[in-house]
């Protein structure tokens, strides 16, 4: 073999070789031989490659011939393997894109992320302070770029105004990811700083979508949040640095007061993130130690801000498949899952062609008694289980193309107002092919092995007249039940995944049902700091809005509020402390979810208190801060006192100087789902806008109104305009899709399970199936002498089922125990739903019990059927 | 002898095991080969390249042999086959094998 290839390798020095040498012959010989060199060298030649070829192609022909003649069980096989095949290659067209697959970034091994951790390993966010420290004192790192996303007002007189992702973004961010623009010029050194004239680079689709494309857009000036502000550079397609990035602007700029950077050291909001990329030769592990000297020279100098404050540098890959959604994870589970599908898919067309394999053993036992080796008939099964595979293959592929399109539309599209993920490419390269051929004959080998060598191993007694090849049945019989079991197993597994999933999908969907979500639509806004710089300038921009909206006719019911349901960010949680608790000591306070709300908020959300009352006109005011809680607050933190009358107070971490006063509770609403993604319902504090001390410049318009979408969204914008001019809205999104949004984990998890289990089980129980009805074929001439004997209907039913129960049971054993140490792996995306939950593993061993009854019943009623004196003829 | 024979009237391997055996004494070109055989055999055996070469070729698949250039009598480039430890084996069997046949055929040729 190995000489073989030997010789394809030097084939052309090989054959000029030859060629010499028999010239060398011809001019030695005397007497001349007839006929010509070249035939000579062919011969000679043909001895290396030619028999090989000739068997292998024989034996591909005869494969061929074979899975033609027997196409039930080919399209069998094929449809198994293709399901099979095309889920693990699409599973691993994703894990590829989040795993293996460069950022589209310059050398982004060498960038990291840093994130500064407490004593206590929770994340904060960066401190544009520490950033500029870093920058200075770090030898290890040859860049260090701090980013803050905001969201950026663009306005300008020709255009109307609108609302982009921006970055407040070190100058030499795009020289560390090596990226420069497309059109203009990148930062310099002097456009980071404070004073510097206002500078901004804007993306790819911003150019295209906002300015057509014209060159000329270098040089304009555009209102940046009210800054007049020159666009100098734009960046090339797909470039969104660090996330959806669509307007930088040099952070220098708009450092302090009255802009958002704040450079106060002990700031670090979590939105500020800092990157840094290896100096050459540097290891992460020596850039860390070097961070961590200092990192604890500045908590020496800096004590009251930076005392048990530590960094840790991560890949950078984390920063963009490891974060909130831990779409690597999610990914790698479902690889996981799908090869569980796969295997089942290769139990199944083994058992398939173990039941060919009786059939077969006369034409094994004729082969081998005209000389064929056991090697030789091996590699004739062989060649026909990778040419299944590879049909197989073809199809399963196929197949992941269009998996790959509709799982990757319905992750893009959870991207919500900014452009799609740049990082984001789940196109196919040359990994996923060779994936896809290590997979097709790796299948092969798994579903082809044991019937193999159970066929190889076959006597030559089935020659003898009337044999039965007895004990090769038996054989056979042994290594069905081992398959069957496991393939069984392997179902429970993934059905019991399935219902977890659907399970959490379930309590998911419930806790929306809250809400009334028909004709409600929602607006965010952002307003800018120059103009509202204070606390009573934003409240009297939300009280005039308010107001206008409140008698526009069009709208049945409207309010404002600081967040949407399911939309609530972490910047929203307060801690807690309740009026006559001590604190417990080393304990961090409770935090809660914090909104402050316009009038008419629970009757345009549709919502009756549980108790007491909504805020009055009075409410808000110094010395009468009023609170309403929800049901889950209650029950939380006053489940045997009335929390009506009790008085809280609410810190908020961000700003620690802002006041705190005490608010009396006055009523409590129903529960409804506040945060991203939450999975338990979470104490909710509403307090009247009137009442917020100290107000974000963000809030979001709720209303009510039938009708056309577009009519309804620009009657809110038109409102807006009316109040601030140069303000846009954003994330306009109905109550619906804020639903379906908060909703994709589990529903994307539950239905691919769900998709899969569905898969397995029909393996499962078409191969039970299979297998029984080809025990009962096998068994006619036995079940004739049986019902001669007086056997009734029954108890020849019995005996066909008898052993699938048997591996039913065995199944369902070793499935469940699986089942939970999965559980146990997906518990990060259970909610409400514990991972041994009794209720979807009870159903899932119900829903197998009565399809695998079914599957082998079916068959085996016909054997009760069987007329003896036919059977006994049966041969 | 009316008709000499063409190594395809051999016993199958009949030729590789001549080969082998001539390639035992010494190291030999494609050509000597064939010349030792005729005159060893006193021109019975006459081996055309036709058969000669895909048989030194199969020798060489089955590591049986070696090949290696060098210069030949009239100082041309031949290529030179010389035994290697597998095929000193192979040979040892192979005569055992062959006598073995022999003494069927001629058992078979004295009863029949």
């Amino acid at each position: 073999m190995l000489r073989r290839v030997w010789y394809l390798l030097n084939k052309r020095q090989l054959e000029a070789d030859l060629a010499e040498e028999i010239e060398f012959h011809r001019s030695m010989t005397t007497a001349r031989e007839f006929g010509s060199a070249a035939l000579a060298r062919n011969q000679a030649r043909d001895v290396w490659i030619w028999p090989w070829l000739q068997d292998i192609a024989q034996d591909v022909r005869f494969a061929v011939r074979l899975l033609v003649k027997d196409r039930r069980f080919t399209l069998a096989a094929v449809v198994a393997l293709a399901l099979g095949i095309g889920a693990n290659t699409t599973a691993f067209t994703f894990v590829n894109g989040a795993l293996l697959r460069d950022l589209p970034l310059a050398n982004p091994d060498r960038l990291v992320g840093i994130r500064t951790i407490d004593t206590r390993g929770r994340p904060l966010g960066v401190s544009y302070a520490d950033v500029r420290d870093w920058r200075a004192a770090a030898r290890t790192l040859s860049h260090v770029v701090v980013s803050l996303e905001f969201a950026i007002n663009v306005a300008e007189d020709s255009l109307p105004a609108q609302r982009y992702n921006g970055s407040f973004i070190s100058f030499d961010a795009f020289n560390m990811v090596g990226r420069a623009p497309i059109l203009g010029r990148a930062f310099l050194p002097d456009d980071d700083r404070a004073g510097a004239p206002r500078v901004a680079i804007i993306a790819h689709t911003m150019w295209q979508n906002r300015y057509g494309g014209d060159p000329s857009v270098i040089g304009r000036t555009v209102r940046v949040n009210d800054v007049p502000t020159t666009i100098i550079g734009v960046m090339p397609a797909e470039f969104h640095f660090p996330w959806g990035t669509e307007v930088w602007v040099p952070v220098g700029q708009t450092a302090g007061p009255p802009n958002t950077m704040d450079a106060r050291r002990g700031n670090r909001t979590v939105i500020t993130v800092a990157f840094a990329r290896l100096a050459d030769g540097v290891t992460r592990a020596q850039a860390q130690a070097e961070m961590d000297a200092i990192t604890s020279r500045l908590a020496r100098d800096f004590p009251a801000t930076n005392e048990g404050i530590s960094v840790a540098l991560d890949p950078i890959e984390n920063a963009y498949w490891g974060g909130e959604f831990g779409l690597r994870q999610m990914f790698l589970v479902v690889m996981g899952a799908v090869a569980f599908v796969l295997l089942i898919a290769c139990v199944n067309v083994a058992n398939l062609l173990l039941a060919r394999a009786v059939h077969r053993s006369r034409e094994i036992a004729i082969r081998s008694s005209l000389g064929a080796t056991r090697g030789r008939i091996v590699r004739q099964l062989f060649v026909e289980s990778v040419l299944l595979a590879a049909i197989a293959g073809s199809v399963g592929f196929v197949l992941s193309v269009y998996g790959v399109k509709a799982f990757a539309s319905a992750l893009v599209r959870v991207a919500v107002g900014g452009p799609p993920p740049f990082w984001m490419n789940f196109s196919m390269d040359g990994r996923v092919y060779a994936f896809l051929a290590v997979v097709c004959l790796a299948t092969s080998i798994l579903f082809g092995l044991a019937p193999a060598l159970h066929i190889s191993k076959t006597n030559n007694d089935v020659l003898k007249d009337g044999g039965r090849g007895g004990s090769s049945g038996i054989r056979a019989r042994r290594w069905t039940g081992a398959l069957m079991v496991s393939q069984l197993a392997l179902t429970v597994v993934l059905l019991a995944g399935a219902g977890l999933m659907l399970r959490s999908f379930l309590a998911v969907y419930q806790a929306g049902r809250v809400l009334d979500s028909s004709d409600m639509i929602t607006m965010r806004l952002a307003l800018s700091a120059q103009k509202y710089a204070q606390p009573a300038q934003i409240k009297q921009f939300f009280r005039q809005l308010d107001e206008r909206l409140a008698a526009e006719r069009a709208f049945s019911a409207v309010t404002v509020a600081s967040d949407v349901p399911m939309m609530t960010l972490t910047n929203s949680l307060r801690q807690l402390t309740i009026d006559g608790r001590a604190p417990v000591p080393n304990e961090n306070p409770p935090t809660v979810a914090y909104l402050y709300i316009g009038p008419r908020y629970f009757e345009t959300m549709r919502l009756r208190l549980i108790r007491g009352r909504e805020f009055t006109e009075h409410d808000g005011a110094p010395g009468r801060e009023a609170a309403i809680v929800n049901h889950r607050f209650a029950s939380m933190f006053f489940p045997d006192a009335d929390p009506i009358g009790q008085r809280i107070r609410l810190a908020n971490a961000a700003a620690p100087t802002a006041p705190q006063p005490w608010f009396t509770i006055v009523g409590i609403a129903p529960t409804v789902p506040q945060m991203v993604f939450s999975k338990a319902p979470e104490p909710v504090v509403y307090v009247s806008l009137r009442g917020e001390p100290n107000p974000h410049r963000f809030a979001s318009i709720i209303a009510r109104a039938e009708g056309d979408r577009a009519a309804i969204v620009s009657r809110l914008r038109e409102e807006v305009r009316k109040v601030d001019p140069d303000l846009p809205g954003y994330y306009v999104l109905t109550m619906d899709e804020l639903l379906a949004i908060s909703r994709w984990p589990q529903r994307i998890f539950a239905s691919v399970f769900a998709l899969l289990a569905f898969i397995a089980l029909l393996l499962a129980s078409v191969g039970l199936y299979a297998v029984t009805a080809h025990g009962v074929t096998q068994r006619t001439q036995e079940i004739g002498i049986r019902v001669a004997l007086g056997a009734r209907s029954p108890q020849v039913v019995w005996l066909f089922v008898r052993r699938t129960f048997v591996q039913l049971l065995l199944g369902l054993a070793v499935g469940l125990a699986g089942a939970i140490a999965v559980g146990r792996l997906l518990t990060q995306y259970l909610v409400r739903t514990a991972p041994a939950d009794p209720v979807a593993l009870g159903l899932v061993s119900a829903l197998l019990i009565v399809v695998a009854t079914t599957a082998s019943v079916w068959p085996a009623r016909r054997a009760a059927r069987v007329d003896p004196v036919v059977a006994l003829r049966y041969e | 002898m009316g008709r000499i024979p063409e190594p395809s009237d051999l016993l199958p391997g009949t030729l590789e095991l001549l080969i082998l055996k001539t390639l035992a004494r010494d190291e030999m070109h494609g050509y000597g080969i064939a010349q030792r055989l005729r005159e060893v055999s006193e021109d019975v055996l006459q081996v055309g390249e036709s058969s000669l070469y895909p048989a030194l070729q199969r020798l060489l698949l089955k590591g049986w042999v070696k090949a290696e250039w060098g210069a030949s009598e009239n100082n041309r480039r031949a290529r030179y086959y010389k035994l290697t430890a597998a095929g000193r084996k192979q040979l040892a069997v192979e005569r055992d094998e062959f006598d073995r046949l022999i003494m069927a055929i001629h058992k078979v040729l004295n009863t029949a």
